[in-house]
């Protein structure tokens, strides 16, 4: 299977592989990318409080209402205090520089407690209680800010929850592979709950293949490696329909800031259209719902230009809440993309990447997908409407155990 | 200066350059009096004549259970490194068939390999960004497993591609999809120059080939998606000496010509050019359409001996052997007997020129050797 995005192949990882946790050099690398990203994602904080009086025009970053006091000498509650303020003026001058690298993280042990500091900081936390509109700062800033001394020091050994957050702080677009092991048991086969004395079920092997999408580009040739998958999972945070990336100038939008949703859409399109992938099913994922269902109350959905025509029936009562209105509505988005492109079904599914239930029958339900395709080779009649598998339903599935 | 003045101006500027740029490539046609097999042509020259006969088949082979990547031979003697996507590295005694070495790779998604002038170890790189080393002459361990000697990592790419710098155990020129090209010295594992990157100017996409002069060693072209291919002194780092500018496609192969002068280039848009490197020129297309359908992509490339003849590998299976001077096809391997049944993903020529091995996504390699009375050019 290839695979596109981070917490669901750690979650796979720390399931289905057994030396998930002994393998030491595993360890030293996300330590040093925690460290690392520690002190990069407290930057979109920092550079908003470097004006002067900390509250001037700051249209860079889209402040919503921004006060326009204009005398310089203002104290606001946006203002740092001078001594972190000149901490945090060094720490932008050498990421400006591009060389992070070569203090980090050799100093992150001198430097932790005042990071901590600076975030602890009135100011910056007063800050931060708008970072909905900081499309910059990473949803997992103030679940390691809080321990920076604790990530820093050389004791520190990651939870496995630290390894589940710190998604998206690596940096280049190497690969990871794993291989596990899944049974074939499945509902439509007879033993299924059924026969305790029946022989243990074989057991099929697969190997998941992680790939950082921000090494996606235009020239993606090494893709043509992949044209034997079985399957191709593609990994989308529901929550990001808000959040901006700085798309590479010669990309179709024209301007430099994009929807990150945008981006998974084009992408997405990219992949479905790629001639290696023309007979190979596609499973989407759409995950962080619990972030998604959160964001719901307080950003529209229209916030993502391809979503603007949503219309949720009002008022939602539990069993149609906007959450769930939302995410389908997506789903249809996509599986109609899909259809318009290929003619064929798009396989979806819904996750909270953090919670390892959803993410063991995620790889249930792909596992089935895979069957299902192998099937349909060999002829098999499996008439549409009979499909077990179909998406409209999901509250029926059969791996989510019945209350 | 705010935000939108430097966007402005950024703007500008390259709309400048983009002007500038159109206005060599006229200057450029307008010089371009004739091409290479123009001016043969014109003094009476005529193809080489290649029979079926005369390039055959002498040996397949056959061990790797997946799609072949990369090949190259050693200098001296007759040995073969072939990496495929089963995630082997296989070293082969070409003149008997037999498998000397068959290394089980840390990552499978392996994309090119490398023998060191002395023959004593082969390099490798692809998906995992690293560029492994192994000394042939190790022990293995264990677990049956060749070890790393060396491992070469920094880059934030795919590694497509390496070469050793000729007569240099130590170091060797990686090319990769973080838009860079690397040179290493292999006994400390760091990295000696960086060519382009984010603040040098370099390619901008994905640099997909390498080829060092054998006659100028310090003289390397690389090829890359961003359809040009640049030509480095491996002493300057900051800048490449010159960009060829004229393909329509990725580049996914670059040549030297054997007298370090020239090199020629393969590409997506399914031509072949010579370019020299003095002048900057384009000296010629290699180009034959085939009729309707996808054009093929030139996959892999090298020259005879003389420069004479250019054995292409293609993507739907073709090998065309072209004769430089006059721009023509005298034989297409991919026609005749034994010959591959898929698409030739690499070839390369012995070091003495007498034998051509290609690689396919059939999962073999195959020997072709000049027959009969066929002298070798």
């Amino acid at each position: 299977m290839l695979k596109l995005h981070l917490p669901i192949v750690e979650s796979a990882q720390q399931m289905y592989s057994r030396n998930f946790v002994k393998n030491e050099i595993r360890w030293i690398d996300v330590s040093c990318v925690l460290r690392v990203g520690c002190f990069v994602s407290s930057c979109p904080l920092l550079a908003v409080v470097k004006r002067p009086s900390g509250c001037t025009s700051l249209t860079d970053f889209n402040f919503i209402g921004s006060e326009t006091e204009s005398a310089e000498n203002i104290q606001c509650v946006y203002s740092l205090n001078p001594r972190l303020k000149n901490f945090s003026d060094w720490l932008l001058d050498i990421i400006a520089t591009g060389d992070l690298d070569a203090f980090f993280p050799a100093a992150t042990r001198e430097y932790a407690p005042l990071v901590e500091e600076v975030w602890k900081d009135p100011a910056i936390q007063e800050t931060y209680k708008r970072k909905n509109e900081l499309h910059f700062l990473p949803d997992v800033a103030d679940y390691f800010l809080g321990k920076a001394v604790e990530v820093s020091s050389n004791e520190y050994e990651p939870s496995e929850q630290d390894i589940l957050y710190a998604e998206g702080v690596t940096q280049g677009n190497a690969l990871a592979f794993m291989e596990f092991q899944l049974d074939d048991r499945s509902p439509m086969s007879e033993t299924y709950g059924d026969n305790l004395d029946a022989p243990p079920p074989p057991l099929t092997r697969y190997q998941l293949i992680r790939l950082n999408a921000k090494g996606m580009n235009e020239g993606c040739k090494w893709v043509e490696m992949f044209e034997d998958v079985r399957v191709v999972v593609f990994c989308v945070a529901l929550s990001d329909y808000d959040q901006m990336w700085v798309a590479p100038e010669d990309s179709g939008s024209g301007t430099l800031l994009q929807n990150k949703m945008m981006h998974y859409r084009e992408l997405f399109e990219t992949m479905v259209r790629h001639p290696c992938f023309k007979e190979t099913p596609f499973v989407l994922i759409l995950n962080k719902y619990d972030l998604f269902e959160e964001k719901l109350n307080c950003v529209a959905l229209g916030a993502c230009e391809w979503f603007t025509d949503f219309s949720p029936l009002r008022p939602h009562n539990n069993s149609q809440s906007l959450a769930h209105q939302a995410y389908y509505y997506v789903a249809m988005k996509f599986k109609d993309l899909y259809a318009s492109l290929t003619g064929r079904k798009l396989f979806v599914w819904q996750a909270r990447a953090r919670d390892r239930i959803t993410v063991d029958e995620a790889f249930k339900y792909i596992r089935e997908v895979v069957k299902w395709d192998e099937e349909k080779e060999e002829a098999y009649y499996v008439g549409a409407e009979d499909s077990f598998y179909s998406t409209t339903d999901i509250s029926s599935s059969p791996f989510i155990r019945q209350e | 200066m705010s935000v939108t003045e430097l966007k402005e101006r950024h703007m500008a500027a390259t709309q400048t350059v983009n002007d500038l740029r159109e206005k060599l490539k006229q200057k450029r046609l307008e010089l371009l009096d004739t091409d290479v097999s123009g001016y043969a042509r014109s003094q009476g020259k005529t193809p080489v004549t290649f029979g079926p006969t005369d390039l055959v088949c002498c040996r397949i082979l056959q061990g790797h259970t997946g799609k072949v990547y990369s090949l190259d031979w050693t200098p001296e003697k007759n040995r073969i490194v072939s990496a495929s996507q089963d995630g082997r590295l296989i070293v082969w005694n070409a003149l008997t068939s037999q498998k000397t070495h068959a290394i089980k790779l840390p990552c499978a998604w392996v994309m090119t390999c490398a023998f060191s002038p002395g023959g004593q170890s082969v390099a490798c790189g692809g998906l995992d960004s690293v560029c492994s080393i192994f000394n042939l002459n190790s022990p293995i361990d264990k677990d049956g497993n060749h070890p790393v000697s060396r491992m070469l990592s920094g880059h934030k790419g795919y590694v497509s591609s390496c070469q050793y710098v000729p007569d240099e155990d130590t170091h060797l020129i990686t090319s990769s999809g973080d838009q860079t090209c690397v040179l290493w010295d292999i006994t400390t594992g760091l990295r000696t120059s960086v060519f382009g990157g984010e603040f040098q100017s370099g390619h901008t996409a994905d640099v997909l080939s390498v080829s060092i002069s054998s006659s100028n060693p310090r003289l390397f072209v690389s090829g890359s998606c961003d359809t040009t291919a640049r030509l480095w002194d491996t002493r300057v780092a900051s800048r490449a000496q010159r960009t060829f500018h004229g393909h329509e496609g990725d580049v996914n192969t670059v040549k030297f010509f054997p007298d370090g002068n020239r090199f020629g280039t393969g590409s997506d848009d399914g031509t072949c050019r010579l370019f020299d490197i003095r002048t900057g020129h384009q000296l010629q297309v290699y180009y034959q359409p085939h009729g309707d359908g996808d054009i093929p992509h030139v996959t892999s490339m090298a020259f005879s001996i003389s420069g004479r003849l250019l054995f292409v590998g293609y993507s739907n299976g073709d090998c065309y052997v072209w004769d430089t001077l006059l721009a023509k096809v005298v034989l297409n391997l991919g026609a005749v007997q034994n010959s591959h049944e898929g698409r030739i993903s690499c070839l390369g020529l012995s070091a003495d020129g007498s034998a051509l091995c290609t690689g396919s996504w059939d999962t073999n390699l195959k020997i072709w050797a000049f027959g009969g009375h066929r002298s070798v050019i």
